[in-house]
């Protein structure tokens, strides 16, 4: 009985010293992340909405409102120049291929979009990932979306229309989902 | 996400062997033959199962609470080190039978990344109970399904002649890409 | 123990990879660009050097009974670390390796170093044995990762080679491609190297 006492103290110790460890450690990365990911987050939105420079933010039941309408939608960000309204960033999260993607959505006040930009995902390199690495599927949201949803179809040229990336249909479908559930969300919740 | 697409979504679409790359060690080592194949597909699925609800109550309970999110591997894996034996104790004074099943199985379950791999993965596809347990059941199934249908290529593989520098791993991972290909066809069921 | 004995088990005679065939799960997984591949090897060789070290540091204290927990913990926290660093400091690369960089604690090829080597030699030789076998794994894991590159996406490193009319074979860079290029790798190396050395 005594043996398994030392044990299990002397295992206790050694999870101790790693536990100690690890927490010097987190509270010196834990601040460098937090910082890192609140600049990406403004500068995503600064990259679809140019001349934003205010940024609020929806919070408690604003927010829940909406998510229980709309479960894809993680926050939504109300953006204004000078007190003049630009529009909303909504961000959403969709099943893709393999895992979840984010997606920023920013749309006008007309309920066109604004630009779009995949935030995180984890698709397939080379197929699915185009999403984020061809520029061309992004900006073909741009302006779309009057009629309150867009669909994916070849290049993406017509009304409402955007591009298909062959092959990467699930990870297409995913990112449009995002957006249909913001521009419904929009339209329905935010919209005056 | 729905059970149902949960569940279709772990045993085929994103198959844990197949499309996500988990629990390729015993994929490898015991599929040899069908009947061990049959007594790790058991073993893994009891255990995923267990480990994945217990480390979904230890997340929320207290790692969640306390603000220590970032002990997460430690945790689990010490989590599924001692279930791991404690079933295997456990087996043996209740249940010599499902022991001598399944009990050989047991200790190389702990190395398993499918295990660790699933309960992560719940832990970040934000699952609640219901929808954690219904993932890691269809996470074990799919393991299951791969490793028994592998196990009947490599039955089959051994009568065949097969180049002596592909024998064994490398013609069982071949198998495996071409099988993969087959599981890709499910992409757009969910 | 001569030094350059344990860099030729590790990067040939028992390469983890080619011939042991131990830590497969992240071998394919993350195999699917050069980048990815070296992030990789350079968190493996980190965690595998580092846990040698301080398992070799501890070998006379540690309790045979609770020996594999005890390496489990040291593993843990080695890898939790270098995840926190990535997140930090290499946020994309951190992204593009997801889970596998938590489940390096499963990879077997380190829990199998300390237990066979690191618990039984002193605390320089380990960490040369660590380097060795961490080198060994990223040869393995860096020429994957060069072959599916290239031929999947038409890249290497990220820079197209081939220019807009070449048509990237896109199965080398999903799942099926991975079990395929390594199946051909291992039956390569068996055919050209293991014979050498064996004869």
């Amino acid at each position: 009985m005594n043996e398994t006492i030392k044990l299990g103290l002397v295992l206790l110790l050694v999870t101790a010293v790693a536990g100690g460890v690890l927490a010097g450690v987190n509270s010196l990365t834990a601040p460098v992340i937090a910082e890192r990911e609140n600049q990406e987050k403004f500068a995503s939105l600064l990259e679809i909405f140019t001349d934003a420079n205010e940024f609020i933010e929806f919070e408690g039941s604003d927010l829940a409102n909406i998510q229980s309408s709309y479960p894809s939608v993680v926050s939504i960000t109300e953006l204004k120049d000078e007190g003049a309204d630009l529009g909303y960033a909504i961000t959403t999260r969709t099943g893709g291929y393999a895992g979840d993607v984010t997606t920023l959505v920013g749309i006008n006040t007309d309920g066109t979009i604004a630009g779009i930009k995949v935030l995180v995902m984890t698709e397939t390199a080379g197929l699915g990932s185009r999403i984020v690495d061809d520029p061309a599927f992004a900006a073909s949201f741009a302006g779309k979306g009057a009629g309150g949803s867009v669909t994916p179809a070849g290049a993406g040229a017509g009304d409402n229309e955007v591009m298909m990336l062959s092959g990467a249909t699930v990870s297409t479908n995913a990112v449009v989902k995002g957006v249909n559930d913001a521009l419904s969300a929009f339209s329905n919740s935010l919209a005056n | 996400m729905s059970l149902f697409a949960i569940m279709i979504s772990s045993i085929l679409v994103n198959n844990y062997v197949f499309a996500r790359f988990l629990g390729i060690c015993p994929f490898l080592g015991v599929s040899n033959k069908m009947e061990t194949a049959t007594g790790m597909g058991i073993a893994v699925t009891f255990v995923t199962t267990l480990a994945s609800v217990i480390t979904y109550i230890i997340q929320h309970a207290i790692l969640n609470n306390l603000g220590l999110q970032y002990l997460q591997t430690i945790v689990f894996i010490l989590v599924i080190a001692s279930l791991v034996q404690f079933v295997e104790l456990a087996l043996k004074k209740i249940s010599p039978g499902l022991y001598s099943a399944m009990g050989v199985y047991l200790p190389l379950i702990t190395t398993n990344c499918m295990v660790l791999g699933v309960a992560i993965l719940n832990i970040q596809e934000g699952f609640n109970l219901i929808q954690t347990t219904t993932n890691a059941v269809g996470a074990s199934l799919g393991f299951f399904l791969a490793l028994v249908l592998i196990a009947a290529l490599r039955e089959k593989m051994d009568i065949a002649d097969i180049p002596e520098s592909l024998a064994g791993f490398p013609i069982t991972l071949i198998a495996a890409g071409l099988m993969s290909i087959a599981f890709a066809g499910f992409a757009g069921l969910v | 123990m001569k030094i350059s004995t344990l860099f030729k088990n590790g990067i040939i005679k028992e390469n983890p990879v080619l011939v042991q065939l131990i830590g497969i799960c992240s071998v394919l997984a993350i195999t699917n660009t050069v980048e990815n591949s070296l992030g990789m090897s350079a968190a493996v060789i980190a965690v595998l050097t580092l846990s040698n070290i301080v398992i070799s540091l501890m070998r006379k204290f540690i309790p045979a009974k609770i020996r594999i927990p005890i390496f489990i913990v040291v593993i843990a926290t080695f890898v939790t670390m270098v995840q926190m660093f990535m997140n930090a400091y290499a946020q994309p690369l951190y992204k593009s390796l997801g889970i596998f960089i938590p489940l390096i604690v499963v990879n077997c090829l380190i829990l199998a170093r300390a237990e066979s080597f690191a618990s039984k030699n002193g605390v320089f030789v380990s960490a040369m044995d660590g380097i060795a076998m961490g080198l060994g794994y990223s040869v393995a894991v860096v020429a994957l990762g060069t072959v599916r590159e290239i031929l999947g996406s038409g890249s290497f490193l990220g820079m197209s080679l081939f220019g807009e009319s070449f048509q990237p074979i896109s199965l080398f860079v999903a799942p099926a491609g991975a079990f395929i290029v390594l199946g051909l790798l291992i039956g390569l190396f068996n055919a050209f190297v293991k014979k050498r050395i064996t004869d």
